[in-house]
């Protein structure tokens, strides 16, 4: 039987099965932590032979989907933090188009790819390391971390409640300066824009340790503001680069909008710390892998354009 | 689909071959090529092409398939310290996007394949010494070097390739009789192909022969496409809504489980 589809953009011939299962794992992946996984979708398909451009385009459009049906499950589970979201996003909007003319301006100057790299391993390297370190802490209970954890959330609480213009976000139950959220939001933004991803494995964590949301709404809202992220990115890209392919894009997500649902159902029944500490070993897998790859002599020394 | 397609193509293959009986005796029916209509459709997974006809005596074959000449942008990688990276842009400027060499190694007399690979008049050294690459300040060492890792990333894309078992020959009393086969794989572009072969007596090419395929995108692959490039807007906006209505959809259908 031929369970092959042809993706009339990327202009090459995939199995369908191993579409839809790519699609499920990594919908899986953030329905369960509110990431969108274009940093793990994206270079799977390129190593399946999709063209760089055409799969960072592509998995945008699945994005959308996943998220739509990721942050429709997590509104139903009372997880989503809209006036927290909105924030975010505006702050992201911003901060993106701040990144956007930065590598513009890197590229010209022809440092943009070391940057990019470089920005890659040691933000993937900073959030999993923390996030893992302390989850694992939170996890053993011990009494000594907790203690200093504890002071260093009073000093940075002092500084949040000086800051002006405080407002009170009920469904995350934290009451801080709207500046935290924009800037913030911008930042990620921002680092996302330098790095070409969605930023989500970013904003994960800024929003648990920084804005001190609860882990259950922090998924779903950081969900909500993927949603609005990819769906810019998936029409600039079919307008400027012709790059989206709606067949491998649909196929992702019909995988992945199933991956999602079942990624909410179990975020809902496992602990935050739990959570976390996932998460970060995904992180820490994906920073390692891609060290490795930077050190390592690879096996083409010549690449289309717009790859990796 | 591909019956038809030999049907609907036979019309046009007579004129084609009558055509080519005209502007040059050495070529017409002694080269045929079939499918001579390649459809992308949606479950398009690659395709078989034959080329078969007839020659002198004692002749060997080699053959060559050439799609449309492009220019192609890349990127070189090299070390800055420990790090691998993208340096800078190279242009491979008119260069087919697919090439193919075959001959049949069966004959004693057949060269082997390091050899076809470097042979001048035909094959990747002939490619070599017809493409410019630009982009960067480059010495010829450096092109040459980049132009067979160029060759290797083709390669892994099966769309450049040295077949040494690529054409089968039988001999006959006053002629032979060829018949080569090459896999196009799916990655192949739409446009047109050329497919020459060579009939060689002792050194020299006693006789050549040319015909041409098409391969074109039908169905959904060609209407998609053309939204995409044509409509970009439309396509942007329609891949969000389709992808925005499954999400909500399997939404619902999961509240109801």
């Amino acid at each position: 039987m031929n369970w092959s589809i042809y993706l009339p953009i990327a202009e090459n011939s995939i199995n369908i099965l191993f579409l839809l299962s790519l699609g499920g794992i990594v919908g899986f992946l953030s329905g369960l932590f509110g990431v969108g996984g274009g940093f793990l979708m994206t270079p799977l398909l390129i190593m399946a032979g999709i063209p760089p451009t055409v799969a960072a385009a592509s998995d945008s459009n699945q994005i959308v989907a996943a998220s739509t049906s990721g942050t429709y499950a997590h509104f139903r589970l009372g997880n989503v933090d809209f006036k927290m979201g909105i924030f975010l996003l505006l702050g992201g909007l911003v901060g993106g188009t701040i990144g956007v003319q930065a590598i513009s301006v890197l590229r010209q100057l022809g440092n943009a790819d070391f940057l990019i790299k470089i920005t890659y391993v040691v933000m993937l390297g900073l959030v999993g390391g923390y996030m893992f370190v302390e989850s694992l802490q939170q996890l053993r209970k011990s009494k000594s971390a907790k203690h200093e954890i504890e002071e260093k959330e009073s000093l940075y609480i002092r500084i949040l409640n000086g800051l002006p213009w405080q407002i009170h976000f009920e469904k995350s139950g934290v009451t801080i300066s709207l500046i935290m959220p924009a800037v913030l939001g911008g930042f990620v933004g921002l680092l996302a824009a330098i790095m070409g991803v969605g930023g989500g494995f970013i904003m994960v964590p800024v929003m648990v340790y920084l804005l001190r949301m609860p882990m259950h709404v922090v998924v779903g809202t950081s969900l909500f503001q993927i949603l609005f992220t990819c769906i810019n990115v998936t029409i600039m890209q079919a307008i400027i680069n012709h790059t989206v392919d709606l067949i491998l894009a649909l196929v992702l997500l019909v995988g992945s909008t199933v991956g999602v649902q079942l990624g909410a159902r179990i975020s809902h029944r496992l602990k935050a710390d739990q959570l976390k500490i996932l998460l970060a070993s995904i992180v820490l897998f994906v920073m390692f892998k891609m060290l490795i790859g930077l050190l390592l002599t690879p096996h083409f020394l010549l690449i289309y354009k717009g790859g990796h | 689909m591909v019956r038809e397609c030999r049907k609907g193509s036979c019309f046009i293959w007579a004129i084609l071959l009558l055509l080519a009986l005209q502007s040059s005796p050495a070529q017409g029916k002694s080269l045929r090529c079939s499918p001579s209509l390649i459809q992308i459709g949606t479950f398009f997974r690659g395709e078989w092409v034959q080329f078969y006809g007839e020659g002198p005596a004692g002749s060997r074959v080699v053959a060559e398939v050439i799609g449309e000449e492009e220019n192609m942008a890349f990127m070189k990688k090299g070390r800055l310290g420990p790090i691998w990276m993208n340096m800078e842009e190279v242009r491979f400027e008119r260069i087919p996007n697919t090439y193919f060499l075959l001959w049949s190694s069966k004959s004693s007399t057949a060269p082997s394949k390091n050899k076809m690979a470097v042979i001048d008049g035909w094959g990747y050294n002939y490619l070599k010494t017809k493409v410019k690459i630009g982009g960067a300040e480059l010495d010829e060492k450096e092109k040459s070097r980049l132009f067979d890792e160029f060759v290797k990333l083709k390669e892994s894309e099966r769309l450049y390739g040295l077949l040494p078992d690529g054409v089968h020959v039988e001999s006959g009393n006053d002629s032979i009789a060829f018949k080569g086969s090459f896999w196009l794989p799916p990655k192949i572009s739409s446009g047109d192909y050329e497919v020459r072969v060579y009939m060689i007596k002792g050194e020299k090419v006693a006789k050549t022969a040319t015909t041409e395929f098409k391969v074109i995108k039908v169905g959904v692959p060609a209407f998609l496409s053309l939204l995409a490039f044509q409509y970009e807007e439309y396509y942007g906006i329609l891949a969000v809504i389709v992808a925005i209505a499954v999400g909500f959809l399997m939404s619902l259908a999961f509240r109801r489980r």
